[in-house]
């Protein structure tokens, strides 16, 4: 089971977010830890969905507050 | 581009990826990064055993990669090559560092073949997926169905780039705040996606 702190760290770590340290200590979990690569996994995939589909999403019509 | 080199023995997407670097486009090589690089690290840590030296490895046999870019001509897959690079680099540093490699050595061609084969068990054809259409509209429908502050976060993330202290701003929260926002969207679209991809 992979705690929300550690799923939340590997979001961060996909968009360049984390702390050297935090990056080197989860990179070592994640290559020791398969069910860590899955999901690191399916979120670069999510990642590759919006860079090859730009459009996909459009920002919020509602204003931003 | 089109079909001299789609005929290379490549994937499309990294043949898309490639061609988007050699015109100029950086984030292309961004996404490389983010696709190949755990590869890259658990590939290179077969030759050294400290993670922070094993990061450094990576981070130069991407920067090699890039630099050398104009010299891939696709006779062999895009991920071959940079493992090959990666190999190369890892070695080099053993030697300059006169350090011992650690016992897993294997011959490169040896390597190559397992990572090919692991690389087709671990991830298949991320290419084909992503020109599937019931990912895409999975993701799309998942979206709109987000709290608008967890569409927003991610929004502004992927589709504008913007960083999470730019993204605190501009939603006027804290960034602890953007980094669970985009966390939970990220993880409502894994769950919706995920028996898709397992399918």
């Amino acid at each position: 089971m992979i705690s929300e702190e550690i799923k939340e760290k590997l979001s961060a770590m996909l968009d360049g977010e984390l702390s050297r340290d935090e990056q080197l200590a989860l990179m070592k979990e994640i290559t020791n830890n398969d069910k860590l690569w899955e999901l690191w996994q399916s979120y670069y995939l999510i990642k590759l969905v919006f860079k090859k589909h730009k459009t996909l999403a459009c920002v919020p019509q509602e204003k931003i507050h | 581009m089109g079909q001299h080199l789609k005929s290379h023995h490549y994937s499309d997407i990294d043949c898309e990826l490639v061609e988007l670097v050699r015109q100029g486009d950086k984030q292309a090589f961004d996404v490389i990064v983010l696709k190949y690089q755990f590869k890259i690290l658990k590939l290179v840590n077969r030759y050294v055993n400290d993670p922070s030296e094993a990061l450094d490895i990576a981070q130069e046999s991407f920067i090699k990669a890039y630099k050398a870019l104009d010299k891939f001509r696709g006779d062999s897959a895009f991920y071959t090559w940079l493992y090959r690079i990666a190999i190369n680099t890892a070695k080099n540093h053993v030697v300059t560092q006169s350090r011992r490699m650690i016992e897993t050595d294997v011959e490169v061609l040896d390597m190559e073949q397992a990572l090919t084969k692991a690389n087709l068990k671990d991830y298949s054809a991320p290419e084909k997926i992503l020109q599937s259409n019931e990912i895409q509209l999975a993701v799309s429908e998942v979206i709109q169905q987000l709290p608008r502050e967890l569409r927003t976060a991610i929004t502004l993330r992927e589709i504008e780039g913007l960083s999470y202290e730019e993204i605190a701003g501009v939603m006027d929260c804290p960034i602890g705040t953007v980094r669970s926002r985009i966390f939970r969207a990220r993880e409502a679209i894994e769950r919706r996606i995920k028996p898709l991809l397992n399918g």
